[in-house]
């Protein structure tokens, strides 16, 4: 080491309680203040992309759920929207709306785990337990639509893998109105909260214009002011026909994003209530011979439907050639799946547009000249899920 | 001026009653459970590991078709088909490693004789690797399923009509 | 001919038709199908197969013909001049997806219990081109055998073969292949209308010898084997380019493997157009189950206190070093021999004549083990014989083929099912002239079966005719004449029992043909006189210029014969291979040259004291049982290399497990002299290892290097492939001499030792499937002599010569019509050669009843 050298380098991570996963932050440190924070990944690198690479197309749904665990049918969406892109089909109206539904309130769920952990980094223990009860309902509706309580796997090609359960709607309401209920609390407990504001507001700044450069999106970017969202931009999944607003931020710190965050609770819980009013009833698969399976109870007795469903089982199908992009707003920002399509049964190239990826990059500007301490708040706030950063 | 006002205001106005919040739920009944003495009841959906079912006559109903092993995206099925004193299909061997399994449930979606299907059973952690390995035996119930929505389905499905007779 | 006329028969000869928009010119007679074919248009069929002649029982393969008012099946519409075809019009697809759905009707719905799902024609189409949706919800017709009520619709109808009618969708592929390609018909399609079903024959089964490709061809799971009956989904497996190892035309194969196990699951063909049109015989079908055998050797085993005892490879080499080394070191490496198996690959051959001649400095070798009293001599009359170009696809473009001395069905079966296609399809007369009848006889324009014994008789009698009839060039003519004219047509007629017309047809034929194939096969090579019957096929050649407008050759029996040649592994090898030799390795043993014959009579004066065999057995199959076991006991120190325990194995003092080919890359030479590969499909099985390998570690023991490495190996073998093999015939006609050679009192029934149609050496009788078909030795008869004797189908028969008795069970042969007995060589639980003498051109037999 030199002599003139005046700062210390410190390992934050990989294994640290606030990096929400295996995260390494390279720091330098002059005194108590950051210098450069450098953000070091791959360690939980799982080939996400790779092994969808080598499956059939709707073998791969299973593995976008392990991607950004915290927001499953998300991803699930994203990748069945892209490959329903590629495939040129055209979902029923119910499962569009079914869709919506649950997505709003994946993005609730995942919000909540969000409120929960960064409120705990920053001191506000309780806040954590409210948050997982709340969450509880979402994943117990999961559970009743798809089995699965993390892992849903619910959203598939071309429609849902299960019709909805019969108490959906009942489920969704009662959700609806308990968290609507329990944000009151969080309010109280956080927004006006002076311990709070004083390690959030002014912390973690990014300017819009570096936010754009830094191709961030969701609530990072719309922290700064910039009205950015897929769903108002570039509608999918019928969201034009909702209404919503698009809550936005003036000072791009880690207190504004806490606040869009929270009134995207708000929206999306409006959102998922229009869903369920609005839901029309129809099928909860397209009928695309080759593609979709066809119902369980014709396999058993038809033999046209016995060999499509062996045919899909066995070989899938087989895409044409071309790529397509879909993007969606999963509740980290844009998050992107890119497939190319060779005219065989599996893809020649999975590419993900992971938020959180993205956003992370922008970890040196909003820590640079804070203190020790706002570095877990800025890392907080940018509400990082290392499965999807790593895949 | 203000700000100091403000923070002070924070300080003693809104800080208490975010604190009565928190003492509120002091006298709320816990929602947390006494797992594993009180168990919660799992959805009807619910994916737990696997069971293979038979037909009312306690017959197998699973033939080895390999579809679930199709279906599999961790690969965790394995089975070796024979044939039986009748000529029919059977599974000689029928594994899942349930290490490997994700419990997608895909098994079950691909499964043309609704032979295999997810059950409730979520506890089977164990001391050694071996006992992850789920045999036939293991996974075939004992009786079949009271609650089985495809209970209409005769042995084998086929409706047919014979013309051994008809040549006499 | 002039100009104008030349172009107007191509004018005549070509149509132009155009389908969808592709404007294309075919010959004359060819369907849109296979025109659309040869532009990349692929319309789906069921029925259509390119090797069988259109039927168009399956509808599916509909188009759409301008000026005609409704579709038509494409495979039996011929493509016309001017023609416009769509292949993919709405009303094409709506046509196809009609067909579907009524095939769909009556179809189980077997896809989970059904070995065909994964690569059923049925489903992929309909995945393609059918409805997803069935709008038939009545009650699906089933076969239902009485007796059979409860239990599943499978019935097997063969030994390997399993039938369900249900799934059957009326093809007719099977009936047809077995009638138009393999000449069988057992088995038919029986009943009319919605009961019409594919059966076995009433009270016969299907066990031809190319019943598996009934499978192979059928588009859906109604034939399937029982070799693959519920083994493993299709898609679990992985492909792999093999070679067959059992026929000498090096048959096209595909091997299936997982890749989780060290197992083989089954062999399908590999269409080669140029050499088996996708036809297989059972026996490369299910002879790979030897591969996956339990009773296969594991470890090496050595001889101590009389028994043999497993041993490790260290073990056993530490004993051939200390033997084979004695023997060198004492008595000089000329008291090493060995014998190897012309199935093996290139490597191997190569490397075991490298050993002995390099290693040993003997000349020792050879790989001919079960030809009887071979003479050590340069390039005799059969060498050249042997060694004449020959093409396979050649076969169907002569309008005349003759074969000579040759049982097809029991020697080649591709080159049989050629010969059919020629007959069937490209309208070729066949000759079939042998000493007993066979069953090619069947599509043959004249069956021609002379005396045993007198094969260079027939070829001469051939000759003089033509001499006599001046059919061919009078100089040629009268020089021959001066060397063979001591007997009149008439007399040799009476010798071979033929007539004299007999051989007026075959000259005349063989001298107006355009193209003339002339087959001559394994009676001959195994003939004591086999160079005295080339002597009278090198006259017939020059004197009808057969090779000028055709092909004449003795085919080579086993998968590498042709690369064994090449390669020197005779103990003369060719001149040009021995200089060529010569020059890779800078040095050549100068000592006397010994084949099996003078190696096992060496044996015997314990003159040859070490003696290696590679994948050969003498014992079973050297023709005189006795001659080769007393040569063999008396060896002082024997090394095996085998895959299974065999009677040669038995004797050995050290045994070594030998690899199948299905486990190491190995290139062959087939008949035609084309040199193929056989891809590696599994890692070699227990400790076995490949022969090259084997030779390579002998050497290394004895301190000497065979190669530096694979490609020092390659090279060499190289340079020894791109020598031009083909000896020239003499340049003169050559004088036959006839022997008047007294037949044994007593013995009054020819014999010949053949293979089974279901078996090929000594190995395929470890295959379940091929013992399902024929299990163990009997002596096939005709029936007229059957009835002299006095034995039924089945009896027990005494088989007795001069040197040796058996009892094996009568077969009453269809074919068969004159007094001779076939006895198969493949099992060993009969000593089939100990009936054989090694000097005798006949072997004769008395048959006897045994008396209860």
């Amino acid at each position: 080491m030199s002599a003139e050298k005046k700062t210390i380098t410190l390992n934050m991570g990989p294994q640290h309680p606030s990096t929400h996963g295996v995260l390494r932050v390279k720091l330098e440190l002059d005194g108590e203040r950051v210098v450069t924070a450098e953000p070091i990944i791959g360690y939980l690198h799982t080939g996400i992309e790779k092994t969808m690479e080598s499956m059939l197309y709707y073998k791969a749904i299973p593995a976008t759920d392990r991607m950004d665990y915290l927001a499953p049918m998300s991803n699930n969406l994203g990748y069945c929207l892209a490959v329903e892109k590629l495939m040129d089909i055209e979902v029923p109206e119910k499962v569009k709306w079914a869709r919506v539904c649950l997505v709003e309130l994946t993005r609730v769920a995942s919000h909540l785990v969000w409120l929960g952990t960064h409120s705990m980094d920053l001191g506000a223990m309780s806040m954590l337990i409210y948050a997982f009860r709340e969450r509880e309902l979402i994943i117990d509706l999961y559970e009743a639509c798809g089995g699965q309580r993390m892992m849903t796997s619910y959203i598939r090609i071309g429609g849902l893998a299960s019709d909805l359960p019969a108490d959906f709607e009942k489920k969704v309401r009662n959700i609806i109105k308990t968290i609507r209920e329990k944000m009151k609390d969080y309010d109280k407990l956080l927004t006006e909260n002076p311990i709070f504001i004083m390690r959030t507001k002014g912390v973690a700044v990014i300017s819009a214009e570096d936010a754009i450069n830094y191709c961030l999106s969701g609530p990072m970017l719309r922290g700064c002011g910039v009205d950015y969202d897929v769903r108002k931009a570039n509608p999918y999944s019928g969201y034009e026909n909702f209404d919503f607003d698009v809550p936005l931020g003036k000072n791009g710190d880690a207190y504004d994003r806490y606040l869009i965050r929270m009134e995207e609770m708000r929206q999306s819980l409006k959102i998922a209530e229009q869903a369920i009013d609005g839901m029309p009833e129809g099928p909860y698969r397209a009928h695309v011979p080759g593609v979709v399976l066809p119902p369980k109870e014709d396999v058993l007795y038809k033999m046209e439907s016995m060999i499509f469903h062996f045919k899909i089982i066995t070989d899938g199908f087989k895409a044409p050639v071309g790529s397509v992009y879909q993007a969606i707003e999963s509740p980290r920002g844009e998050l992107g799946f890119y497939i190319t399509g060779d005219g065989t049964n599996i893809p020649r190239r999975v590419r993900v547009r992971p938020p959180s990826f993205v956003n992370l990059g922008a970890l040196p500007i909003l820590t640079e000249g804070y203190l020790l301490a706002d570095v877990v708040c800025a890392i907080g706030s940018i509400d990082i899920v290392l499965g999807e950063v790593d895949r | 001026m203000k700000e100091i006002l403000t923070a002070l205001g924070r300080i003693f106005i809104r800080m208490p009653i975010g604190m009565l919040v928190v003492l509120k739920h002091l006298f709320k009944k816990p929602v947390t459970l006494d797992y594993p003495r009180k168990k919660k009841p799992m959805a009807p959906r619910f994916m737990g590991r696997q069971y293979l079912e038979r037909y009312d006559d306690g017959s197998e109903r699973c033939v080895s078709c390999g579809l679930c092993a199709a279906a599999c995206p961790a690969d965790c099925i394995y089975m070796e088909p024979a044939e039986n004193e009748k000529g029919e299909r059977y599974a000689k061997v029928f594994e899942i490693n349930l290490l490997r399994c994700i419990f997608c449930g895909f098994c079950e979606e691909a499964c043309p004789e609704e032979a295999i299907f997810m059950g409730h059973h979520y506890e089977f952690s164990a001391d050694n690797r071996d006992s992850f390995i789920w045999t036939k035996e293991d996974m075939l119930v004992k009786h079949p399923r009271k609650d089985n929505p495809f209970k209409t389905l005769f042995r084998r499905v086929r409706k047919v009509y014979g013309v051994g007779e008809k040549k006499g | 001919m002039s100009e104008v006329v030349k172009e107007k028969i191509t004018a005549v000869d070509t149509v132009t038709c155009t389908i969808d928009g592709q404007q294309i010119t075919v010959p004359r007679g060819t369907s849109v199908f296979d025109a659309a074919g040869q532009i990349g248009i692929v319309i789906p069929a069921f029925c259509n197969h390119a090797k069988l002649k259109p039927v168009g029982a399956c509808r599916m393969c509909y188009v759409e013909i301008e000026k005609m008012p409704k579709l038509q099946v494409s495979c039996a519409t011929m493509a016309t001049d001017g023609m416009v075809v769509s292949t993919n019009s709405q009303q094409v697809r709506e046509g196809r997806k009609a067909v579907i759905e009524f095939t769909l009707i009556n179809h189980p719905l077997d896809c989970p219990t059904c070995d065909k799902g994964g690569e059923c024609d049925l489903q992929d189409l309909t995945f393609d081109h059918g409805y997803d949706d069935s709008r038939f919800g009545f009650d699906k017709m089933r076969f239902i055998e009485e007796e059979k009520r409860d239990t599943f619709d499978d019935l097997k109808i063969g030994p390997e073969i399993v039938l369900n009618r249900n799934r059957c969708i009326l093809c007719y592929k099977c009936v047809r292949a077995n009638k138009e390609a393999f000449g069988e018909y057992d088995i038919g399609a029986f009943e009319r209308g919605d009961l019409t079903e594919i059966n076995a024959t009433p009270g016969g089964e299907v066990s031809n010898p190319f019943s598996g490709n009934l499978v192979e061809i059928c588009p859906v799971g109604a034939l399937t084997n029982s070799d693959w009956r519920y083994k493993i989904r299709v898609w679990l497996t992985k492909t792999v380019p093999s070679i067959c190892n059992f026929s000498g035309s090096g048959t096209n194969i595909t091997f299936y493997k997982e890749d989780h196990k060290n197992f083989v699951y089954r062999v399908t063909s590999r269409c080669n157009d140029a050499i088996d049109d996708g036809w297989l015989s059972d026996i490369t079908r299910y002879g790979y189950q030897i591969v996956n055998s339990e009773s296969r050797l594991k470890t090496p085993l050595i001889k101590k206190g009389g028994k043999q005892v497993k041993a490790s490879w260290d073990e056993a080499l530490a004993v051939i070093k200390k033997h084979m080394g004695q023997i060198k070191d004492q008595s000089g490496g000329v008291c090493i021999g060995g014998l190897i198996s012309p199935s093996l690959d290139n490597a191997s051959l190569y490397s075991f004549s490298k050993l002995f001649r390099t290693v040993f400095k003997s000349n020792n070798i050879d790989f001919r083990g079960d030809y009887r009293y071979l003479p050590s001599v340069t390039d005799s009359l059969f060498t050249i014989a042997a060694s004449q170009p020959f093409s396979i696809s050649d076969i169907e473009k002569s309008d005349v083929i003759i074969t000579f001395g040759t049982d097809l069905i029991r020697e080649h079966h591709n080159e049989y099912l050629k010969i059919r296609r020629a007959v069937n399809f490209y309208n070729s007369t066949v000759y079939s002239v042998n000493p007993y009848a066979v069953k090619t006889a069947d599509i043959a324009k004249s069956e021609m079966v002379y005396s045993p014994g007198t094969d260079e008789l027939v070829i001469n009698g051939i000759c003089l005719v033509a001499i006599e009839k001046k059919l061919v060039n009078s100089s040629a003519a009268a020089k021959l004449k001066s060397k063979i004219s001591k007997l009149s047509p008439g007399v040799l007629a009476k010798l071979t029992g033929l007539s004299k017309e007999q051989f007026e047809e075959l000259a005349e034929a063989i001298s107006s043909a355009k193209k003339v194939t002339f087959i001559v096969g394994e009676i001959v090579a195994r003939s004591l006189d086999r160079d005295k019957i080339c002597a009278a096929l090198s006259n017939l050649n020059k004197l009808f210029g057969v090779q000028d407008k055709g092909q004449l050759a003795v085919l080579s029996r086993y998968a590498n014969s042709k690369g064994a040649q090449k390669l020197g592994l005779s103990a003369t090898p060719y001149e040009i291979v021995k200089d060529e030799l010569k020059k890779i390795w800078g040095e050549y043993p100068d000592c006397q040259p010994r084949n099996t014959d003078a190696m096992i009579n060496l044996m015997k004066k314990e003159e040859i004291k070490g003696f290696i065999t590679v994948g050969a057995n003498p014992m079973r199959l050297y023709p005189d049982r006795s001659f080769a076991s007393e040569g063999l006991e008396h060896v002082d120190f024997l090394v095996a290399c085998d895959m299974f325990e065999t009677e040669t194995t038995e004797l050995a003092d050290v045994v070594l497990p030998l690899c199948s080919w299905a486990e190491y890359d190995g290139d062959y030479i087939n008949l035609e002299g084309k040199v193929q590969t056989g891809k590696q499909a599994i890692k070699p099985k227990y400790e076995s290892k490949a022969a090259f390998e084997i030779m390579e570690l002998i050497a290394r023991q004895l301190g000497a290097k065979l190669f530096e490495n694979e490609q020092v190996k390659n090279e060499e073998i190289e340079k020894l492939l791109k020598l031009d093999s083909v000896l020239p015939w003499p340049d003169d006609f050559l004088k036959i001499e006839y022997e008047k050679k007294s037949s044994q009192d007593g013995y009054p029934v020819p014999l010949f030792i053949c293979d089974d149609p279901h078996h090929s050496g000594h190995l395929t009788e470890k295959s379940p499937s091929l013992l399902n078909f024929s299990d163990s030795a009997y002596v096939e008869l005709s029936k007229g002599l059957a009835a002299k004797i006095g034995v039924a189908d089945g009896d027990p028969l005494r088989v007795e010569s001069p040197v040796g008795k058996i009892v094996v069970p009568a077969k009453i042969s269809p074919v068969l019509n004159s007094d001779v007995a076939i006895i198969p060589r493949n099992f060993s639980s009969t000593q089939t050669t100990s009936l054989l003498m090694r000097k005798k051109r006949v072997d004769s037999v008395k048959l006897t009843r045994v008396e209860e």
